[in-house]
């Protein structure tokens, strides 16, 4: 069925994504002011996307990034190959006092009524210090690539990263790629070097190359520009409000051809309602809405995003695809950690409604 | 250093290795295996083991084995994967739900202290790997397209089944063929054969070997060669028996050219003396003496002394430092908890130079 892509059949590589890699200490659900200990996730909002795809969806995936030669890279560069995706590094030696840095996010769970709580060091971080020209982008795609992707947190690390990612986004496109964003506003990113301003500039200049944006209507506003919406919502799973902004995002940016997002209603930090709905070449598919039980509710949204890529490479109906970016992301806050621990066997049998019944 | 081993440009693997890995499940601390609410999980496996560190040095390496599309099947991949080592020749059967068929071996094992010994409790029936069959696995395509420097495998693979005896023959005969360096880890297990068995189907193996690694216990039951002066307890190691002996089975064999292994003299159960001998061309190369070396866990030193060896001779090291990496590097090992090494190459080089345990900061 017609998703308006273009997409490769073949290539060594499925699915790329460009941005930097973090580690995330996570002290459960002691706030840090208490914390004793802390459980070494390694994460990143684009690479999430790529380590999914290649751990649940066994898909060849690969990540463009820096590294930095130290015991905190090592660990990351370990976790890397354990998911089975394929490292494209640009390394930095680190001095020994200051970096340049792996990036850490401190991010515990919350309970209740008590929301999760993050904050990073991100100071002299690799990723930050990459620029055009780092990468060799012909090499990277030389034996074929599928899909690309980056995102918003990337971009906005420093001056250079957004155009890294231009580059490597008009790289792939020469190789046949399609080309995704996933929009993922972090305000306080932007604030330290940009603000709003630049955030809207930048973004907008990387979204004249992407076929895919996934972001949800507070993204669209702040990190795409496009005025605030006009229908009041009934809830948060309510995707009118989101949907009524399509028409100005595609007006804006016509070649984009699919526009996801997940709609999620916190009713504690422990108990969400969960959908998610895709805008696909002028038509709508909203997925089933489903309770869950949250353990960690970090990396959801790119859960959502690797399964729905997953179904669309592989030729899946628009409205499949957006099930199982839906059952994935859902499964996702089943299991601590930001990347998955859940397999395509599970995530096919939740899409199609399957229950918590024990299996044996 | 007269190892014809293929140049790097040539070859897609500097090693490949074929036997099994396990799940190690381990009581945390001293804790009995009968009593403990607790098990933390490992992998492991000793021709496994080679692979997984050389990989970790950075050299190319790949593992070719049998393994269950199941949970503890993908441990074993991501662990794989982690240390950077090619599985794209790992053979994959499913998993019939109950482990009649196809199961992934494990194994208990406690990490003893003082006087109780280690001990370790095998569950590793009806294994993937031990069904795996000969043809099974196209060795010729991998020697000769894809190309390996060297070939490491091992005597618990073969002792397996009689299924393995047969997959080791054919593996060790494709990279003899293709001018691979094949090492051969003795490592006899008394649960698994007999001694007798082992040296009828020994026998068979020794001409592909280029390469052999073996205490003075592995010389006795898997080749029926005698050193004469050990005890049973292996408190105390007479080296000079030990030379004789490797005199006599290079003599009597002339394509093993390397034959190596770890001298250990077990004081108390973390409390071991160790050091390794290499003999090469009719000289014997020590590494220095590591006097009361203090063991977090023993398991896999034996690997770790190989996997330093070959590190050397696939770098063009002198003798002398390949077994000084060996006996560096399986000391090391022994430091931390755990089947494979998560020891770096700059700490292996760091101790073989004589470095102290001085903290860096």
């Amino acid at each position: 069925m017609s998703n308006g892509l273009k997409i490769r059949p073949d290539g060594a590589l499925d699915f790329v994504s460009l941005g930097a890699l973090v580690h995330r200490l996570d002290p459960g659900v002691v706030p840090f002011r208490k914390a004793t200990q802390c459980q070494i996730h390694v994460s990143g909002g684009e690479f999430n996307v790529a380590a999914n795809l290649a751990d649940c969806f066994c898909m060849n995936t690969g990540i463009v990034t820096a590294m930095v030669d130290y015991p905190i890279g090592d660990l990351i560069a370990e976790r890397v190959r354990a998911m089975g995706v394929k490292p494209f590094y640009k390394h930095f030696k680190h001095n020994g006092v200051n970096g340049p840095n792996m990036a850490t996010v401190y991010s515990d769970r919350g309970q209740g009524i008590r929301p999760p709580v993050v904050f990073y060091n991100r100071s002299n971080e690799g990723g930050a210090h990459l620029k055009p020209g780092d990468f060799d982008w012909d090499a990277i795609f030389s034996g074929g690539v599928r899909w690309f992707h980056s995102g918003g947190i990337f971009a906005a690390l420093s001056e250079t990263t957004g155009e890294v990612i231009i580059e490597g986004m008009k790289a792939a496109k020469k190789a046949g790629a399609v080309i995704s964003f996933d929009l993922n506003f972090r305000e306080k990113l932007w604030n330290i070097w940009g603000g709003q301003k630049k955030a809207v500039e930048v973004v907008a200049r990387i979204v004249e190359n992407a076929d895919v944006l996934v972001g949800n209507e507070e993204d669209l506003q702040k990190g795409l520009g496009i005025p605030g919406p006009e229908v009041a919502a009934k809830s948060k799973l309510d995707p009118s409000v989101f949907l009524a902004m399509i028409d100005k995002v595609v007006a804006k940016h016509p070649q984009v051809k699919v526009v996801a997002t997940t709609l999620r209603e916190v009713h504690s930090t422990n108990r969400h309602s969960w959908g998610a709905v895709a805008w696909i070449d002028g038509k709508t598919y909203i997925s089933p809405t489903c309770d869950l039980d949250v353990l960690d509710r970090v990396g959801g949204g790119d859960g959502f995003a690797s399964g729905f890529f997953y179904g669309l490479l592989t030729g899946e109906t628009p409205d499949e695809a957006v099930k199982l970016g839906w059952a994935h992301g859902a499964l996702l806050t089943t299991t601590p950690g930001d990347t998955t621990m859940v397999t395509l066997e599970q995530v096919r049998s939740f899409a199609k409604g399957g229950s918590a019944r024990i299996q044996r | 250093m007269a190892l014809k081993i293929h140049p790097v440009s040539k070859c897609e693997f500097d090693l490949l290795s074929l036997g099994e890995c396990m799940i190690r499940l381990s009581p945390p601390g001293h804790q009995r295996i009968e009593s403990t609410p607790i098990l933390e999980i490992y992998a492991g496996g000793g021709e496994y083991n080679v692979a997984h560190a050389l990989s970790r040095f950075g050299l190319r390496t790949g593992w070719v084995s049998r393994l269950v599309e199941n949970p503890l099947g993908h441990f074993i991949r991501n662990h794989a994967q982690a240390s950077g080592m090619d599985i794209s020749e790992v053979i994959w059967v499913p998993f019939d739900g109950v482990g009649r068929d196809d199961r992934i071996g494990l194994n208990f094992t406690e990490v003893g202290i003082g006087l109780r010994a280690s001990a370790m409790m095998y569950d590793r029936g009806h294994t993937a790997v031990s069904h795996m069959k000969p043809g099974e696995v196209d060795w010729k395509r991998i020697f000769t397209v894809r190309k390996a420097r060297w070939f490491h495998t091992g005597g618990i693979f073969t002792a397996l089944s009689d299924n393995c005896i047969e997959v080791v023959k054919e593996a060790m005969k494709a990279a003899h063929e293709a001018g691979t360096i094949v090492s051969y880890d003795l490592n006899f297990r008394s649960r698994l054969w007999s001694s007798e068995k082992a040296i009828e189907v020994t026998k068979n193996l020794i001409p592909y070997i280029d390469v052999l690694i073996g205490n003075e216990e592995d010389f006795q039951k898997v080749l029926g060669f005698e050193v004469e002066g050990t005890n049973e307890t292996l408190t105390t190691l007479p080296v000079e028996a030990y030379i004789k002996m490797v005199k006599r089975v290079t003599t009597a064999y002339h394509n093993i050219q390397i034959v190596g292994t770890t001298l250990r003299e077990v004081k108390s159960a973390l409390i071991n003396n160790w050091s390794a001998i290499m003999y090469y061309d009719g000289i014997f190369y020590e590494s220095k003496r590591y006097e009361n070396l203090e063991i977090e866990d023993r398991i896999g030193g034996g690997d770790g002394f190989c996997s330093g060896m070959i590190y050397g001779l696939l770098n063009g090291m002198t003798l002398q430092e390949c077994v000084e990496m060996g006996a560096a590097h399986g000391a090391l090992l022994q430091s931390t908890r755990g089947d494979t090494s998560i020891i770096r190459l700059d700490e292996v080089k760091d101790v073989m130079n004589g470095g102290s345990a001085r903290i860096k900061r």
